[in-house]
């Protein structure tokens, strides 16, 4: 643990010492960032009128409320995101063993998936939205297999790293094949899953805007489009950085949430 | 608790490595392990001595399967992370007397760490964690594959002792494979030296050492008086 520690800091020499320097956080730099943008084009170059002025985005961001109805569009998205993620977890919780058996029994099957690589999940939007136009439902299912998808990925490729160790352990304490896999393989690869959360969340919200703005007549993907049509530079901007608000603060809620579910690493 | 002789007899294994070249790595090794002590199996690195343990506990389909439950103590640490220590001692297991349980966590030294999680750093508090585990399973045999070699001395010796007093109170033979000979003569009451590809059976030694004597770093053991001159220079070449 000291050691992982160490190799968080930045060393270096001086003097013949060695000295250990705490990185600087990301919040640091954001907040670092966002007061040279401040000073720089609200007080400084103010005659430049490509990059939007803070004073305009903020202007911009109120009337995201007022006439792009954010409020509601946010409820909508998230009312498919975060179930998606949920149900997910909840079936590979549930039925561990049934999607663990087929990766160990029959080493590459992921493989099966390869040609699908080339079908971007973007095709997948766009059917979906295709077949059923405006449906919340098909919104959730295609964000729900997204997530089990991405996660099935994780646990395929996690099953090589399973420590033999636990499994010889468990055989010789007479566990059963079920309860190996629920009792210990599962138990072992969770924390890899998990820790994967904050990825595949962040993914997921990319694929749940693509799939709202290239159909969908809700949810934020469809502010997205609007702002478009009325060629609303500072609305996209403002939206960005909303959506980009609330990943960061779903991510540090989903890492203090797993930090407790997979405590032991 | 078992009081009969173990008798291993005749254990030979092929395999066939990836080019399809055939590969005996064991021939015919037969020894014999008593109630009540330890035996070594001391071998250089590669010569199988993890394939035999995992043979000896009745993993390999080629060999009867024991007719009583043997565990077998890997390398790694074994015992689970995401269970308490006690949840670990109590893996799969039911009804357990309280009594016994409590007498095998202080006979580890584990007492009033019941509820701590095992760090995946600590290699001796996971040990006494796997060894408790296996005291309560009530095993013919406990096999422990090279699991402590990597630590201190003074750590090893404390380890040692456990061993021993796990033969002699629970009655639980230890059959335990090494690579270092100092590791061998402090701990075995009989060491069995393996060598040779395919390996086998090259001289069988028992060792009489007080129990004290066999746990004071001070003492150092002098190698020739265990092992004649054609096996140390084995030894020497090999393990020291």
């Amino acid at each position: 643990m000291a050691n992982n520690n160490l190799y968080n800091y930045f060393a270096y020499m001086n003097d013949d010492k060695f000295i250990l320097n705490k990185p600087i956080s990301i919040t640091k730099i954001s907040i670092f960032l966002i007061l040279i943008y401040i000073i720089l084009f609200e007080f400084i170059w103010v005659t430049q009128n490509i990059i939007p002025k803070p004073f305009l985005i903020i202007d911009s961001f109120l009337s995201l409320w007022t006439e792009y109805n954010l409020l509601n569009a946010f409820f909508e998205t998230t009312a498919v995101i975060f179930p998606a993620i949920l149900i997910a977890i909840l079936a590979l919780e549930t039925s561990a063993k049934t999607f663990l058996k087929p990766f160990l029994n029959f080493s590459g099957i992921m493989n099966i998936a390869v040609p699908f690589k080339y079908f971007s999940f973007f095709f997948a939007a766009l059917l979906l939205n295709f077949i059923f136009p405006n449906s919340l439902l098909a919104e959730l299912l295609f964000a729900f297999l997204f997530v089990l998808f991405k996660l099935l990925k994780i646990v395929s490729d996690a099953t090589d790293s399973i420590a033999e160790e636990y499994v010889l352990s468990s055989k010789f304490l007479g566990l059963s094949g079920n309860q190996m896999f629920s009792q210990v393989i599962w138990k072992s690869l969770k924390p890899k899953v998990y820790k994967s959360l904050i990825q595949v969340h962040t993914q997921l919200w990319v694929a749940v805007l693509i799939y709202e703005f290239v159909g969908s007549s809700i949810g934020m993907g469809n502010i997205y489009r609007v702002a478009f049509n009325y060629n609303d530079f500072l609305a996209i901007i403002s939206l960005g950085i909303f959506i980009s608000l609330v990943i960061l603060l779903v991510n540090s809620i989903l890492k203090i949430v797993t930090s407790k579910l997979v405590f032991w690493k | 608790m078992s009081e009969n002789i173990i008798k291993i007899e005749s254990i030979s294994k092929n395999y066939s490595d990836i080019t399809g070249y055939k590969v005996q790595l064991f021939e015919n090794i037969t020894f014999d392990i008593e109630p009540k002590k330890i035996t070594t199996i001391l071998a250089a690195k590669g010569r199988g001595k993890s394939t035999l343990l995992k043979m000896i506990a009745g993993i390999d389909d080629d060999i009867k399967k024991p007719l009583r439950k043997r565990i077998y103590i890997p390398s790694r640490p074994s015992s689970f992370p995401w269970l308490s220590v006690l949840e670990n001692i109590t893996f799969n297991q039911k009804n357990v007397d309280e009594t016994e349980l409590k007498s095998i966590i202080k006979l580890v030294g584990l007492e009033g760490y019941e509820d701590h999680f095992p760090d995946n750093g600590s290699i001796g508090f996971r040990f006494r964690i796997s060894l408790a585990r296996a005291i309560i399973n009530k095993p013919e045999l406990i096999l422990i594959d090279e699991a402590i070699s990597v630590l201190s001395l003074k750590r090893r010796l404390e380890l040692y002792s456990i061993m021993r007093k796990i033969t002699s109170d629970k009655g639980i033979p230890i059959l335990y494979s090494t690579s270092l000979v100092s590791e061998a003569i402090r701990l075995s009451d009989k060491i069995i030296l393996i060598d040779q590809l395919p390996s086998k059976v090259v001289s069988e030694k028992t060792i009489l050492i007080d129990d004290e004597k066999r746990v004071d770093d001070k003492i150092i053991f002098s190698i020739s008086d265990y092992f004649a001159g054609e096996e140390i220079s084995m030894l020497s070449i090999r393990f020291i």
